[in-house]
């Protein structure tokens, strides 16, 4: 047997099993084998640090309303939902659509097994929005952000994946700045 | 059962059935699961409408040649095989691997059950291409421009599907906007 996708039947048990947590949850997001995911909170980019990422400072609520980019920003965007995945699942992130015709593209990593929570705490999905246009943009939150999918690997022949010597210390960077 | 991706004997049958039709299709661009999408056309957007889309004006068809991008210059893209999905099946998009050698970058979403037509009409899909260059750069429509491969949904059990409110107002504010372009206002309900 191999990895293969749920569908929204497979994704509503895996939430009733607890193996899965989208929080909050709205039924009609629920497409037949993704979750259509909305935008939340944008964050400024800022110095640097010595791991390569970027110290981020608050920039937008879009409970506000839409956010006007600047020409060719880039800002992190972090979702409404918040996803715990405990089973062994594997979450995949595809840009919406709606971003095409707004002129903005998304970068974004997968979700592994045990994602979601760091040692007690909420661990945040953060996702990274770029207005396309060498002019101003509004970014319109009601039009998604992105579409979540699952592979399940429970009942698959598998290893236990290892942290490499670089993935450990990112941790330790990102525990410490937390 | 899960979703399966579908290797390339099953896409076959699947347009064989009428499941998926992947028009003008070319046997040559079949790979083991993945379908390899050309360009036709290009778009430029233009200024922005209230719903946040960009209303776009023609710019490039690829069967004049390849196209000078500006230096950063983003522009929406249409892709020559027209989709369509009938079944319960997802099409999902890869960016073509020689866009990391042309320097271009691709936004694309995926394609649900029922793409391709809205009423009677051709339902374009549409992707965003990007030159990353601070300088002008050619696209060559013969390198492609991305990969379709399909999962396939219909041995499954499945919950019926709805639009969020949000999605319907988004549906709305397109066709409004296809029938203004052709014969007048938009006259169905608001949301």
């Amino acid at each position: 047997m191999y990895g293969t996708t749920p569908t929204n039947t497979q994704i509503a048990e895996l939430m009733e099993r607890g193996q899965l947590h989208i929080d909050p949850f709205e039924p009609e997001n629920l497409k037949l084998a993704h979750y259509r995911l909305r935008p939340y909170q944008l964050w400024t980019p800022g110095p640097q640090l010595e791991d390569g990422s970027h110290m981020r400072t608050f920039a937008h609520d879009f409970r506000d309303g839409p956010k006007k980019f600047l020409p060719n920003q880039y800002l992190v965007v972090t979702p409404v939902e918040h996803i715990t995945i405990t089973g062994y699942l594997v979450g995949s992130v595809l840009p919406a659509s709606t971003l095409v015709e707004q002129c903005f593209a998304l970068t974004a990593g997968k979700l592994d097994p045990g994602y979601g929570r760091l040692g007690g705490r909420k661990q945040e999905f953060i996702m990274g929005i770029k207005n396309m246009l060498d002019e101003p943009n509004y970014f319109h939150p009601e039009r998604g952000i992105a579409n979540i999918s699952f592979v399940d690997f429970r009942g698959t022949r598998f290893q236990e994946p290892q942290w490499t010597a670089a993935e450990k210390d990112d941790f330790r960077d990102r525990e410490h700045r937390a | 059962m899960d979703g399966q991706m579908l290797s390339n004997a099953q896409i076959l049958d699947c347009l064989e059935r009428g499941v998926i039709t992947l028009e003008p299709f070319d046997h040559r661009n079949l790979r083991l699961a993945h379908y390899r999408l050309r360009p036709s056309q290009l778009w430029r957007p233009s200024h922005q409408l209230p719903d946040g889309s960009h209303q776009r004006t023609f710019l490039h068809d690829f069967g004049d040649g390849p196209y000078e991008f500006r230096p950063k210059e983003y522009l929406v893209v249409t892709p020559l095989e027209h989709v369509t999905i009938h079944g319960n099946l997802v099409g999902s998009m890869l960016p073509a691997s020689t866009l990391v050698d042309q320097c271009f970058s691709l936004t694309a979403g995926k394609l649900d059950p029922g793409y391709g037509n809205i009423g009677e009409q051709k339902q374009d899909f549409i992707m965003g291409l990007t030159n990353l260059l601070d300088k002008p750069n050619w696209f060559h429509p013969g390198q492609g421009v991305a990969n379709i491969a399909f999962t396939d949904f219909r041995a499954s059990k499945v919950l019926p599907t709805s639009w969020s409110i949000d999605e319907r107002r988004i549906f709305q504010d397109r066709e409004r906007r296809r029938r203004a372009e052709d014969d007048g206002p938009f006259y169905d309900e608001e949301i």
